[in-house]
């Protein structure tokens, strides 16, 4: 409405500002239990409402980045197809197999099947869909669950940048960077398999008591017993294995990685419906509907921060603290996008660094750009491992039950988290830094 | 003379010390000794997973097939580990609870009228930890200590998880 009423720059760059940050507050607390996309397509549509962005500039924005959001839904969609062929149970069952009765031996195979199924399938197939057929595992074991269910978690964000694909933030960040496969993967193997490594011995160290001794295989089930149907199970195999190569030929030429798994997952809809496994209830609860709402008024807010230069200012903030080396680049960057993941998440916590180093374009050597942009995939990537659901606000609500008597598993999760992301967080910038070209 | 009721809980790793222990109450309380034995599906682990998927923007439950198969998975665990203590404490009442252990443990107590609490210090599931000092008590165990309206009997030892469903 203040389109048709112009307005002062500073008074809009004031107001704009107001509700970026009350939309960024809202997504941290939650208050009332709201929903993340509500929270940020109510600034959004603020912002609309108030003229502070044009519809039409909105608009664009929105379908700019029609990679992300297709994406997105080729990713969730070929794991859920993925989920109800059997293939994540049978995995779980053949790297329990592959033990040898040894639960310290499971766990690191936990952690590589992790690393392997984030690395293809993203964090979220890891995180969403493996847990739990390794929590439903490691019970009719009867091991210890917890240590491999926070095996799981971190593992699914620890091996989430081997490949542009591991993790949608990467998607999102280069959605404003054209960074080729070759550099991505020069810069962000080592750090990946460095974390990797950390964490796993970190694991192993932490839970030398709890995870020892052997576990009756008897108690496994079959790996064909996960199969529902082995046609379809073969036929999702050969295609995951097709769309894994896609991937990595896609990244290399620069080819939209939407039209991948969108392709990969309409092959799936094909066998599911050529073996009668298609249900279309089970493959809508895998897609989570409100991350495009969220996605969607996260883009519309930066997209208007944007346009008042305060994206700008941030990024020369990043710059100064940078002290203009690469080293305070990558520091800098890293530590950034790890405090604010867990201060926030990490989608808008992406978005907002993206656009501030975007419009610092040309004013950066090629590579100080570079140091930020691998720091940002790495930081955000990272750096929700540092608390449970990657928001200190619930840490701090969790500290507050711990005061009243109440144990809690977050808590648990923060004291892991606190030992070993920061470890990682560290060796990991600095081996991008070495990295970096000269 | 009224019965002594005695709560054992069960951690999955720890019925034979549980036993041991009983085998040397018996001959003090003989026929009045009534054992119940007690487990408790720990209900933080499924919190945690669905912490998780809130924090990748998805409704906190998980899909009901999973949450069967693991609801299953759990029920059918602890039925076994109620039966091996069983083998150790003949005709001892079965008790099954879900929830935080300690809380159940000290709510099962109330109700089933406990005039004992038998529990380990530290289960080594949970990490071991050494054998003495503040650390020597879990948390499970200090929150019963703490909350129990009846006596509560630590027991110490060292148990060996090799035989955790070993066969």
């Amino acid at each position: 409405m203040f389109l048709l009423f112009p307005l002062p720059a500073l008074t809009r760059t004031l107001l704009t500002a107001l509700i970026a940050l009350l939309t960024l507050v809202g997504i941290m607390t939650r208050p009332f239990r709201w929903n993340e996309a509500l929270i940020a397509l109510s600034g959004a549509a603020l912002l609309l409402l108030l003229g502070l962005i044009s519809p039409l500039a909105a608009l664009q924005t929105l379908l700019g980045d029609w990679n992300v959001f297709l994406f997105f839904l080729g990713m969730m969609a070929l794991s859920a197809f993925a989920d109800q062929a059997g293939l994540f149970d049978w995995l779980a069952i053949v790297a329990a197999r592959l033990a040898r009765r040894k639960a310290r031996l499971l766990l690191l195979n936990v952690f590589l099947l992790g690393s392997l199924i984030s690395m293809v399938l993203s964090n979220d197939a890891t995180a969403l869909i493996l847990t739990p057929v390794v929590y439903t595992l490691v019970t009719r074991l009867r091991l210890p669950v917890i240590p491999f269910l926070f095996a799981c978690t971190f593992i699914a964000d620890t091996a989430s940048f081997l490949l542009p694909v591991s993790n949608p933030i990467n998607i999102l960040v280069l959605s404003r960077f054209q960074l080729d496969l070759w550099t991505f993967v020069r810069l962000l193997w080592l750090p990946a398999l460095a974390a990797i490594a950390i964490n796993i011995g970190v694991f192993f160290w932490l839970y030398r008591r709890q995870v020892r001794g052997s576990f009756d295989p008897k108690r496994l089930p079959s790996a064909q017993e996960a199969v529902k149907e082995p046609g379809y199970f073969r036929y999702c195999c050969l295609v995951l294995g097709a769309v894994g190569v896609a991937y990595v030929v896609a990244s290399a030429s620069g080819f939209p990685l939407s039209c991948v798994a969108l392709a990969g997952a309409a092959l799936l809809l094909v066998g599911a419906l050529r073996w009668r496994q298609f249900r279309p209830r089970a493959l809508a609860g895998h897609i989570s509907w409100s991350l495009f709402g969220f996605i969607a008024g996260m883009f519309v807010i930066v997209q208007a921060v944007e346009g008042t230069g305060l994206t700008r200012l941030f990024g020369e903030l990043l710059l100064h603290l940078s002290g203009g080396s690469a080293l305070g680049a990558v520091l800098v960057g890293t530590l950034g996008a790890a405090l604010g993941t867990n201060l926030i998440n990490n989608v808008p916590m992406a978005v907002v660094l993206s656009a501030s180093l975007q419009a610092l374009h040309g004013q950066l050597s090629p590579t100080r750009e570079l140091a930020f942009v691998a720091a940002t995939i790495f930081g955000c990537d990272l750096g929700p491992n540092l608390t449970t659901v990657g928001s200190l606000a619930t840490v701090l609500w969790l500290l507050i039950l711990r005061q009243r008597q109440l144990d809690v598993s977050g808590l648990d999760y923060f004291k892991v988290g606190i030992l070993v992301t920061p470890l990682m967080l560290l060796v990991g910038a600095v081996l991008i830094w070495l990295l970096l070209p000269t | 003379m009224s019965a002594m009721r005695v709560l054992c809980c069960l951690d999955g790793v720890n019925a034979e010390v549980l036993g041991q222990a009983l085998a040397r109450l018996w001959p003090l309380a003989g026929d009045q000794l009534r054992v119940g034995l007690l487990y408790v599906i720990d209900t933080r682990p499924l919190g945690e997973l669905e912490r998780r998927r809130e924090r990748f923007l998805r409704p906190p439950h998980l899909p009901p097939v999973r949450q069967e198969q693991l609801r299953q998975a759990e029920r059918e665990a602890a039925q076994e580990i109620l039966q091996e203590g069983a083998r150790y404490v003949g005709g001892a009442e079965l008790l099954q609870r879900e929830g935080r252990a300690e809380e159940e443990i000290v709510r099962c107590a109330r109700e089933w009228g406990a005039s004992l609490i038998m529990l380990c210090a530290r289960s080594p599931r949970n990490g071991g930890g050494p054998e003495q000092g503040p650390a020597s008590v879990g948390r499970v165990a200090r929150f019963v200590l703490d909350h129990a309206g009846c006596p509560v009997l630590l027991l110490r030892g060292r148990f060996s998880v090799e035989t955790t469903g070993a066969s």
